[in-house]
């Protein structure tokens, strides 16, 4: 699904050396975003991937500035590029601004939808809120009817049925389809997945995946897709960036990722995960846990897990390097400087 | 055959695999709000019962208390206190107490709560109607001011955390808290009104000043707030800090729920996410303690009434127990119990009305 135009190759998001931080005591911090950049284009899909811990679910609020109290942006920038072609900074809006440039323009949809919904009013008057304090309270009834019924319908979801229940009615799969719909309810150029299908069974997670790819064709929405599920995010990103301890380690074209790593734990976190169709590969589990994040090591921060590392490696952490130099948003890119020695292979066990 | 018919007629639009009706018993046995009445009445019962018995166990009856009282106050010998007690009270101790039980159950059937002892022909009814507007009027209106600031001080607080406000209302509402209202109520008398002598006890004491007729003026309205202000300020400041770190606890709880992230994410207003969104549904496991306070309005209310000579229905039951008038002491406890059952009856119902995911229906879950 790669964009067929590329007339406006401006990004609609580019985040610049992002930092962000979490208070732990009076004085104390932890560094859980380490100078994060990447552009995203229009009607483009970038999967952030990593194991739990990497700052993927930090990077995704810090993007609409939801992070919690203890989080904060230290520094970098965010820059959001809207339909008329204007820049604004989303790091300097102020709390007005945010708001309504927050789902008109960028919406998220959240890790465990279980919990996305308030649970005392229905869905219908979720999204009702929604549109009309986008509109200064200013909306007919049955525009707002009309809208809400249209984005349910999209996500092939019974608006009749929808719209008056609570969202203890509805079930974990009708639930996060109905939140998908309040995100679109007023067309955003941006949309934040976090996790969109983990808590959700394997039939239910195959439904929301295949209407995620239609819903971007119908809707045209560029895509930040946040998942530990690496096949996840083959079959919906044309970007992926990897991350580890707070720190992009590899950025790529999905093609160039999994099938020629070129960062040793990408190559890993592949071969971790199973394939849901084929042969069995032989699956290899990283040894030893993500780094913490208040005491890393002062090279290359997976150097203790890897087998590669060297002591250069463990002197000075590793700058992102360009391995292959295309337009804008097809480069191929490692923080690795033993780039050259990551094959990447899976090795397939015979089935008995 | 029956059957048949009954389904076909159906009228268009009703389910077609509609469940049969079950059998009028079956239905009362499951109805909600029919249980939950004869619960409430069995519980009135048991507390009346109780009540009953325990007052009968206190050391001393009406008469003896009387004899006593005569002897002590005005020196007379006992035969003659006996002779004046037998011409007074139309009450015989000697009555089997099985006997009395009958009387008082009988008569509760039928809305009768009997006769005041201690003033023969004086209806326990009557004396409770006298003085229970007057507690219900300062302890109900001091419960709604302070439940009301405790709560938004309580939300402040939690959106606030770790500043001026939180740390403040803490300490002190704690402090408060750890203070028995009655002993507050005797503080204010005797630092207010005795040492520093900026409140005038002895105008504020009472219901109303003498002169002053119950009437809907403002003569009136502001007379009977002037004497309610020293027991309201004694219920609000006992109370109100406590109320603060409830709604502070609950709402901190919330902030943390992921609706509310989502609501931000939404854009949507703030005034909407804090009512809507944070209030309601921190407000909600509150309801239930807010009903338990209720019935406090006349338990609470015996020594603070004292202190103030404010002749609500807390100074009758102090009385009453002091004359060992039976049947107005079963009266005063016997509305406190009705108070809490409705109270809690009532909070039922209100967390039915805001929380969808309890809903009162006809034989359900419960």
């Amino acid at each position: 699904m790669s964009p067929e135009t590329t007339t406006d190759p401006a990004p609609v998001l580019s985040a610049r050396d992002l930092e962000v931080a979490y208070r732990t005591g009076k004085d104390t911090r932890v560094r859980a975003l380490r100078g994060v950049s990447f552009d995203l284009y229009p009607d483009s899909s970038l999967a952030l991937v990593g194991e739990s811990g990497s700052g993927k679910t930090t990077l995704g609020l810090a993007l609409l500035r939801l992070l919690p109290t203890l989080g904060e942006i230290t520094g970098g920038s965010v820059a959001f590029t809207g339909e008329d072609g204007a820049t604004k900074d989303v790091t300097a809006m102020t709390a007005q601004q945010l708001r309504r440039w927050r789902w008109s323009e960028a919406a998220m949809v959240f890790q465990g939808a279980q919990n996305a919904f308030n649970p005392v009013l229905t869905v219908g008057q979720q999204m009702a809120d929604t549109l009309l304090d986008h509109a200064h309270g200013r909306m007919p009834r049955r525009e707002v009817l009309e809208r809400s019924a249209e984005a349910l319908r999209s996500v092939r979801l019974e608006p009749r049925r929808v719209l008056g229940s609570y969202p203890h009615e509805l079930s974990g799969g009708m639930k996060q389809r109905a939140l998908i719909a309040t995100g679109l309810l007023l067309r955003p150029r941006l949309l934040v997945l976090d996790e969109p299908t983990t808590a959700l069974d394997i039939l239910t997670q195959r439904t929301v995946i295949d209407l995620l790819a239609e819903l971007r064709v119908e809707y045209r929405f560029a895509m930040i897709f946040i998942s530990h599920d690496l096949a996840l995010a083959a079959e919906l990103a044309d970007r992926v960036v990897t991350m580890y301890a707070g720190k992009v380690i590899e950025t790529g074209t999905t093609k160039d990722i999994f099938t020629a790593p070129k960062h040793p734990y990408t190559s890993k976190l592949i071969n971790a995960v199973p394939p849901v169709t084929g042969d069995l590969p032989e699956l290899a589990s990283i040894p030893g846990a993500p780094p913490s994040l208040a005491t890393l090591p002062p090279g290359c921060a997976f150097a203790p897990r890897c087998e590669l590392a060297t002591d250069e490696c463990r002197e000075a952490e590793p700058e992102l390097i360009t391995l292959t130099q295309r337009p804008a948003d097809m480069t191929h890119a490692a923080a690795c400087i033993h780039h050259d020695q990551v094959h990447h292979e899976r090795k397939v066990i015979a089935r008995a | 055959m029956t059957a048949d018919v009954s389904t076909s007629e159906a009228p268009p639009g009703s389910r077609p695999h509609a469940r049969p009706r079950a059998p009028l018993g079956h239905r009362i046995y499951h109805s909600f709000i029919l249980r939950r009445l004869l619960r409430s009445l069995f519980v009135v019962w048991v507390v009346a019962s109780g009540v009953f018995l325990m007052v009968r166990l206190l050391p001393g009856n009406p008469v003896d208390v009387y004899i006593n009282q005569q002897i002590a106050l005005y020196g007379k010998s006992y035969e003659q206190a006996a002779a004046e007690a037998s011409n007074f009270f139309r009450f015989d101790p000697a009555t089997p107490i099985w006997r009395q039980y009958i009387d008082y159950l009988v008569g509760l059937v039928q809305g009768d709560m009997g006769t005041s002892i201690a003033t023969p022909g004086v209806t326990v009814t009557e004396k409770i109607a006298q003085h229970l507007p007057w507690t219900l009027y300062s302890v109900g209106l001091a419960l709604l001011i302070s439940i009301t600031i405790g709560l938004i001080l309580g939300m402040i607080m939690a959106y606030r955390r770790g500043g001026v406000i939180d740390h403040a209302v803490s300490i002190i509402g704690s402090g408060f808290h750890a203070i028995p209202n009655y002993l507050l109520a005797i503080l204010i008398v005797v630092v207010g009104a005795v040492q520093l002598e900026i409140i005038d006890y002895t105008r504020m004491r009472g219901n109303m000043s003498p002169g002053v007729e119950p009437e809907f003026s403002l003569r009136f309205l502001s007379d009977i707030g002037y004497h309610a202000t020293l027991p309201m300020i004694t219920y609000i400041l006992t109370t109100v800090g406590t109320w603060a770190l409830i709604m502070k606890a609950s709402t901190t709880q919330v902030l943390g729920e992921d609706y509310v992230t989502v609501a931000k994410a939404r854009g949507l207003k703030e005034s909407r996410i804090q009512t809507n969104y944070v209030g309601r549904n921190a407000l909600l496991p509150l309801i239930a303690q807010i009903a338990t306070q209720a019935g406090f309005i006349v338990g609470g209310a015996i020594f603070v009434e004292q202190t103030f000579s404010y002749e609500g229905v807390g100074l009758l039951l102090f009385e009453s127990i002091n004359t060992r008038d039976y049947p107005t002491i079963q009266g005063v406890l016997l509305v406190v119990t009705v108070t809490v059952v409705l109270a809690n009856l009532a909070a039922d119902l209100i967390n039915a009305a805001l929380d969808p995911r309890i809903r009162l229906g006809e034989g359900g879950a419960a």
